[in-house]
């Protein structure tokens, strides 16, 4: 025996050589033994050592060449060189979620999996932000660009509820999360994002996928690699987009009140007014070029049996308003390991992040959104330039100007009071772990048994105040008739979701041409949701520091109306529980079949409506793989389908970057609260009226699609066509005031939305010098609500009627002036010219709502000779929503008090007969802007996303320093917008202009080094 | 074998750890049931504290007079607030009457849950309870006293729906309102019921309050339901019903036996007169909330708390020029209450930071040189847009009977009545008689003193209605009540906008009930 090991080993020897491509040595391929776990990497001159025998065979790979094998004879030096291979043709192993994950060519699903390099280092806090553009039939629309923040709106094949969250599922490395508050994820971090569209793939996640589901997967090092190191750096800045308002400079506006003889204009020459040369910026005012950067840091490393990933990040975003901005610091370390044997492996992923954001009191209370004294997007552009900036040093010079008179330019005052620093500090902190640990063992060949176990946490600590030297406090101090004023208000959350799913799993391989998966789960939910709240009225400003806690005034009793400090709590516990199994089957690559049975239960509803059964089939048949398309031009040809239902619990939508399911928890039960009733004594109040039969809402959908690959793997492509149908909708189902409520949440109705998405790639030139790929899709939703329990919406701005599209604008057209008196016209419900409409009846179906019907994308991608430049273009059509800046830049009533715009220079007047309302139209502020359709404007948008260009330094001049690769390049964001909309921003998913902040244009430059 | 059986352990141990029903048996913590909610007669009194009396009020009733018809003018601050309405645009959308409709019916919703749920308790009437400090009475008094207050609350409510949403009161065969003595199934759909019906649920809540009800002794008395609220509500009922014989008994029954009279002028102190703790004046002390005075039923809103701030209809900040005024006082109404030297009506209504400018008409920047700032709400110490919501006063009773007394054509005893008010608010001197040389004179001079005296408590709408056709006034706006001069300042006092439509978020939910003529 012992003689049989040497020999064995006497005939083990070292064999070296070296890797190189068309162009020189290539650092970093991989070479392994065949049929061992033998394995070693080139090193940064190409050269490799390896122990093998005679008769065994070294695989020579590198990703993006084809693989070569060599067979090791008595030499023992090799020279190996890859030629660059189609990586069309690379195994792309797509994640479906749980223990899924396909190739392209065996997935039954209509998905769409984006890589890391288009979500690396883009300016953005959310990785949401990124992926604009990139997926067909998943439209991402940003409604703040205030740094951090997590209005963003998500919706994969259009919404399908009414009322409920229409936020698709986002599953975190196998853990599902609730919300879509992404800012405590380092978007480096990701490795690739999969956006599941049609049933097939999302009926696993029953009880959330209906909305579509994207699942997301981190960094992981590789067995037996070395360790590698990359280090991100990018810097850049911030700017305000303009709008196209062409709000007036001072001389135009003290023209336009001087022809409405209101205002200081009313008071001044024309040459005075020639002469005037205070001219007030406010935009440049209130906001500024602001500073962007990030740093990231990653480490991969791969033993025999462990491979890790870690990373630390840093990342800032100044906010354009000097009082915002967004840091935010995130460590990653991400592990595998397996036993020797391989029958056992785990791993875990654990992310930490910290994150302070500096934020605007309109970030999150909607209450100010159309407020002119606390949303410096107004003051922008309603400030009046004829006042100069910066005439009062302090609150209390403001106060005993202007009292709390906030008319004329007073409210810019306060505005810029307001955006002092510390004037209303707010800043929200969070802390977040997200952390999961799976293990799985292989009980047989075929059998394996998992477990994976998962927290998020997030603890979220926000101070927001009124310093008591800000114009605010002592407004509001002087009008209680109090010696202080000023609050603070200190809260904490804490959001902490425990997921546990046990698997089994099957699988099996019958004569190299069946092969069955089946596994069955169980998935155990539950989460804790607590928050407190304090808030201290009456602040001393000798002593008051935010957060500090110092220069509370103490309640006294013989003041009982003042300094009253006031606490809040609240609790809530929420969960689910799922039974599901999933069974596929797949004949000798040709064709497969899948499918998937769930059990869900929500806390959230009783009885007979406590469990939803979802489930769904699909099928598809590789059509190239016949022996008639033998020859073909076709590398690949598959046609799918699939059917299947999913389920929705989450009632209530959510705010941005709460969690869904901690909302509507006690709809199913009367419920009466105790607290302060009449007169301030004690109450018992009606505080929940029950909907016992609230119920899941059910999604059903059909996904037809082809997959392909052409022309030598010059094309790709995917086409899907699908029809999805919402049942027991949660719409508001209307009742009668007899029952104390309009409106109660509940299942009403059911809406579809079919449409056709396409993708499109292709490789116009591919070698070494020069590669050109360019890519498109676009997505066509067509939302129609088929049924409703919703009877006469005459007068609503907006209505949900049966066989219409859901939310459309229902509006009185505008038609022009009246050319006799310079009033406005209208058309009434008959066709007939009006100058006084009826607000109910001539209100008309437009045909219109403000979620686009088409949307896409689409740009290249190119090298040259180490150049790079790489562009995305995102685009969005048939989108229309009411500008209600704009009409409050024409509101006539507001000249003299408020800056409009310079179009109002040509009003009509008889001498000028134009077809801009005349300055003292009678009609001219009757009708609101969401009366009339004048200011309904088409939101679309082709906007240039992105644009990169760069350069990686040649290995050849790196050789000899640490450095294994260098790659500069500078980039572009939001460069520029093609739209009709003339506010700031059209990418926005809000009915009305006003509540946006807009999308910042960002120029950044980077760097990426790896050693 | 081996390893199924490792299988069925592990599998075992995993599902026992987390395979529980507490994820989806949750009730969430604090949260209480109706079934454990009512227990005691005490619990009753808090129902009917938080429920009841929190739900009721009239601030959409007093904003539709204020707004709609020639109260209000357009204040220099008003950034589109209230122009639709303002501009006679009054329809099913209108929000004060969606929130109208919805605020009575939520009260009596909450009153009959109130009394399905005393059904469940009995209350012992060998027990005393002490309802106030040192006043003791049965609990089977105490629990038929809650039910009379809840009853009379609910009279009320009944009252308000009627009065708006029918379009004639005196005819019992009318449409009325929807009509229920229990709690609504939560898909019910109720057709409208005739004005009678109505009123006989009404008049059968009366009674029962009437002869059941505990008038509380505590200087807050008045601020729930008593003898004297009930009175007051039947004598306007019957006043609108035009029973002028019930009208004027139960009007005289509160002048007489209420205890109360008239609110005087004087004595008056410039000095102090606005000042809203330290005034001495006793009819400025009604608004500030210092004193009764002459106020029959009040509603209650505290300092403390986040109850509703009335004055916030008309102003951003505070109730001054200077305090965000979107609304002010009409123009004649203000000329109006101005036009009798010493009528104390005119101080104590506008706020001093008025800007008075004689030359409105001709001043194109009227808008903002004339601001008459409405101060019937003056505020509270560190609440300055929150008052009291004076729903009936002594006043009112006195105009009852005047009208009671024009309608039997007795012109010089309605000039009597029309003299003690003038009287009363006149700090300087005694008012001369007026005379009537007809019905109609008269009509008109009640409904003017009437839009002194009640403006801004949400009266003027329902006088244009009930007796704009016999006075031949109509809605009488001042053409800078706008921003635009060039716009209507009336519409006849016989529009079908006098009646207010069933509001389209009550159609939504029951689709059959019946649309009141002139609304499509």
């Amino acid at each position: 025996m012992a003689f049989t090991m040497q020999f064995s080993f006497a005939q083990e020897k070292t064999v070296t050589g070296v890797v190189s491509d068309k162009t020189g040595p290539l650092p970093g391929a991989n070479i392994i033994v065949k049929g061992t776990k033998n394995s070693t990497q080139t090193d940064f001159d190409g050269k490799f050592s390896i122990k093998a025998k005679q008769g065994d065979v070294l695989v020579v790979s590198f990703t993006g060449y084809s693989t070569q094998s060599i067979s090791v004879t008595a030499a023992s030096n090799y020279t190996v060189t890859l030629t660059e291979g189609e990586t069309l043709k690379e195994v792309v192993i797509v994640s479906e979620g749980y223990n899924r994950a396909r190739t392209k060519a065996t997935t039954t699903s209509a998905l769409t999996t984006v890589t890391a390099e288009v979500i690396e280092n883009r300016p953005n806090a959310s990785f949401l932000n990124s992926l604009q553009g990139t997926a067909p039939g998943a439209s991402i629309l940003s409604s703040s660009g205030s740094p951090g923040s997590a209005k963003i709106d998500l919706l994969i094949r259009g919404a399908s509820s009414l009322n409920a969250s229409t936020d698709p599922l986002i599953v975190i490395d196998g853990v599902p999360t609730n919300g879509n508050q992404f800012r405590s994820l380092n978007q480096n971090d990701i490795e690739t994002v999969s956006i599941l569209r049609d049933a097939a793939a999302t009926s696993i996640y029953g009880n959330r996928g209906a909305n579509g589901v994207l699942v997301i997967t981190t960094k992981q090092g590789k067995f037996g690699s070395a360790l590698k190191i990359t280090y991100d750096a990018v810097t850049g800045v911030n700017v305000l987009p303009k709008n196209k308002y062409n709000m007036s400079n001072s001389r135009q506006v003290l023209t336009i009140e001087k022809r409405k003889n209101t205002g200081l204009g009313a008071t001044l020459t024309d040459a005075e007014i020639a002469a005037y040369d205070v001219n007030t910026n406010w935009r440049e005012e209130f906001f500024g070029v602001d500073v962007t950067q990030q740093h990231n840091l990653g480490l991969t490393f791969g033993g025999e049996n462990i491979s890790t990933y870690s990373s630390f990040g840093y990342f800032k975003q100044g906010g354009m308003v000097p009082t915002t901005d967004f840091q935010r610091f995130t460590f990653r370390n991400n592990i595998n390991g397996k036993s020797n044997n391989g029958k056992f492996t785990y791993n875990s992923q654990l992310s930490l992040a910290y994150s302070r954001r500096n934020e605007l009191n309109q970030e999150t209370n909607d209450g100010v959104n159309n407020n002119t004294i606390q949303n410096p997007l107004h003051g922008a552009t309603m400030g009046l330039p004829y006042v100069a900036a910066n005439q009062f040093a302090t609150g209390q010079d403001l106060y005993n100007e202007i009292g709390t008179d906030f008319s004329g330019p007073n409210d810019t005052y306060v505005l810029e009071d307001i955006l002092k620093k510390n004037s209303l500090p707010s800043w929200a902190d969070e802390s977040a772990v997200l952390a999961n640990i799976s293990a799985s063992y292989k009980l047989t060949k075929d059998l394996t048994l998992s477990n994976k176990f998962g927290i998020d946490f997030k603890q979220n600590n926000r101070v927001f105040a009124r310093a008591p030297w800000s114009y605010l406090a002592i407004a509001v101090r002087e009008s209680r008739g109090e010696e202080f004023g000023g609050f603070e208000r200190i809260s904490q959350s804490k959001d902490f979701t425990f997921t546990n799913i046990v698997s089994l799993g099957y699988s099996k391989k019958i004569k190299e041409l069946h092969r069955i998966d089946a596994n069955v789960y169980m998935e155990y939910m539950k989460s804790h949701f607590t928050s407190t709240s304090q808030t201290q009225n009456g602040l001393n400003p000798l002593t008051y520091a935010p957060g500090a806690g110092t220069g509370y005034i103490a309640f006294n009793s013989a003041n009982p109306n003042s300094y009253l400090p006031s606490v809040s709590a609240s609790k809530i516990d929420a969960g689910t529980l799922s039974y599901f199994a999933t069974l596929d089957y797949d004949y000798n690559d040709k064709y497969g079949f899948g499918a998937v049975i769930r059990r869900d239960a929500t806390y959230r509803f009783v009885d007979d409506f406590k469990w939803g059964t979802f489930w769904s089939v699909s099928g598809r048949w590789n059509i190239d793989k016949e022996k008639f398309m033998e020859g073909s031009t076709f590398s690949m040809l598959k046609l799918r389908a699939s059917y299947g239902t999913q389920g929705n619990q989450n009632i209530i939508a959510p705010g941005y970057g709460t969690n869904p399911l901690l909302l509507g928890t006690s709809i199913v039960r009367d419920l009466n609260a105790t607290g302060a009733g009449y007169n301030n004594d004690p109450g018992i109040f009606v505080s929940n009226i029950a909907n016992t039969s609230l119920r899941w809402e059910e999604i059903s959908q059909a996904n037809i699609g082809l997959d392909f690959i052409l022309l030598n793997n010059r094309i790709e492509g995917n086409i899907d066509i699908y029809r999805k149908q919402t049942e027991k909708l949660y719409s508001d189902i209307t009742r009668s005031a007899s029952t104390s409520l309009y409106s109660q949440t509940g299942n009403n109705g059911g809406l579809r939305n079919s449409g056709v998405e396409l993708q499109l790639k292709y490789n116009v030139f591919k070698n070494k010098e020069l590669d050109l790929q360019l890519f498109a899709n676009m997505a066509y939703n067509k939302n129609e609500i088929t049924s409703l329990l919703e009877t006469d919406q005459s007068g609503n701005a907006t209505v949900n009627l049966v066989g219409q599209m859901a939310n459309q604008w229902n509006l009185i057209p505008y038609v022009g002036v009246n050319q006799a008196n310079g009033n406005l016209l209208f058309l009434d419900a008959d066709g007939n010219v009006t100058e006084n409409p009826d607000l109910v009846a001539d209100r008309r179906l437009t045909g219109k709502s403000y979620i686009p019907v088409y949307q896409g994308g689409f740009g290249f991608n190119s090298t040259y000779k180490g150049f790079f430049l790489n562009t995305l273009f995102s685009w969005t059509k048939d989108s229309w929503r009411v500008d209600n800046q704009l009409a409050w830049a024409y509101n006539v009533d507001f000249i003299g008090d408020d800056n409009v715009s310079s179009d109002l220079l040509n009003a009509w007047t008889a001498a000028n007969p134009t077809n801009f309302p005349a300055l003292n139209a009678t009609n001219g502020s009757t009708y609101g802007s969401t009366d009339t359709d004048r200011f309904l404007y088409d939101s679309s948008f082709l906007r240039f996303k992105n644009l990169t260009f760069g350069y990686n330094f040649p290995s050849a001049f790196l050789k000899g320093t640490f450095i294994q690769s260098l790659r500069l390049y500078v980039q572009g964001e939001n460069l520029y917008t093609w739209t009709k909309w003339r506010g700031f921003d059209p990418e926005n998913t809000q009915l009305l202009s006003v509540t946006a902040f807009p999308n910042p244009k960002t120029v950044s430059f980077g760097a990426s080094i790896r050693f | 074998m081996k390893s199924i059986k490792s299988l069925i352990i592990i599998l075992g141990l995993i599902f026992s750890v987390s395979s529980c029903n507490d994820a989806t048996d949750i009730i969430q913590d604090g949260e209480l049931g109706n079934g454990n909610t009512f227990r005691t007669v005490n619990d009753l009194a808090q129902f009917l504290n938080g429920s009841v009396y929190s739900s009721l009020g009239n601030t959409n009733e007093i904003m539709i007079s204020a707004s709609f018809t020639d109260e209000c003018g357009i204040g220099p601050n008003n950034g589109g607030q209230e122009l639709e309405l303002h501009r006679f645009n009054l329809n099913q959308t209108t929000g004060y009457v969606s929130g109208m409709w919805i605020g009575h019916y939520t009260v009596i919703n909450r009153v009959n849950r109130l009394i399905e749920a005393s059904a469940l308790i009995t209350p012992n009437a060998a027990v005393d309870v002490e309802v106030e400090p040192g006043v003791f009475i049965s609990e089977v008094d105490y629990y038929n006293a809650i039910l009379a207050e809840a009853r009379a609350v609910r009279a009320y409510s009944y009252f308000q729906l009627l009065s708006y949403f029918s379009t004639d009161l005196s005819d019992d065969s009318a449409l009325g309102v929807m009509l229920f003595d229990y709690v609504p199934a939560i898909d019910e759909k109720l057709p409208r019921s005739t004005n009678g019906e109505v009123f006989a649920l009404i008049e059968s809540d009366l009674a029962f309050a009437d002869s059941n009800i505990y008038n509380r002794t505590a200087a807050s008395g008045y601020k729930y339901a008593s003898s004297n609220m009930i009175a007051a509500l039947r004598a306007r009922m019957y006043l609108y019903r035009k029973n002028y014989t019930l009208a004027k008994q139960y009007a005289q029954q509160v002048v007489t036996s209420s205890g109360l009279s008239l609110t005087l002028a004087t004595p008056y102190v410039a000095a102090n007169f606005y000042n809203e703790t330290t005034t001495t004046n006793p009819y400025r002390r009604i608004w500030a909330d210092l004193s009764q005075g002459e106020v029959l039923f009040a509603l209650s809103r505290p300092a403390g708390g986040s109850w509703g701030n009335i004055a916030a209809n008309f102003f951003f900040n505070t109730t001054s020029a200077t305090g965000g005024a979107y609304l002010d006082m009409g123009r004649n109404l203000f000329n109006e209450l101005r036009e009798v030297n010493g009528d104390i009506r005119g101080l104590a209504f506008v706020d001093p930071t008025s800007l008075i400018d004689a030359s409105y008409l001709t001043n194109p920047a009227y808008n903002t040189s004339d601001v008459l700032v409405i101060d019937k709400y003056p505020g509270k110490p560190t609440q300055p847009l929150r008052s009291d919501i004076k729903i009936f006063r002594l006043s009112e009773m006195y105009f009852i009977l005047a009208e009671c007394a024009v309608a039997e054509n007795q012109l010089a005893t309605a000039a009597g009545y029309i003299k003690n008010i003038r009287d009363a608010r006149n700090r300087l001197s005694a008012q001369p008689l007026p005379s009537y040389a007809d019905q109609q004179q008269a009509w008109a001079d009640i409904l003017k003193e009437r839009r002194k005296e009640l403006c801004f408590e949400g009266h003027r709408y329902m006088d244009i209605k009930r007796l704009g056709v016999a006075a031949n006034k109509s809605i009488d706006r001042n053409i800078t009540d706008d921003l635009i001069l060039s716009l209507p300042t009336t519409i006849p006092n016989n529009d079908h906008r006098f009646t207010l439509p069933i509001p389209q978020d009550e159609i939504a939910g029951n689709p059959t009930i019946q649309q009141n003529p002139g609304y499509n």
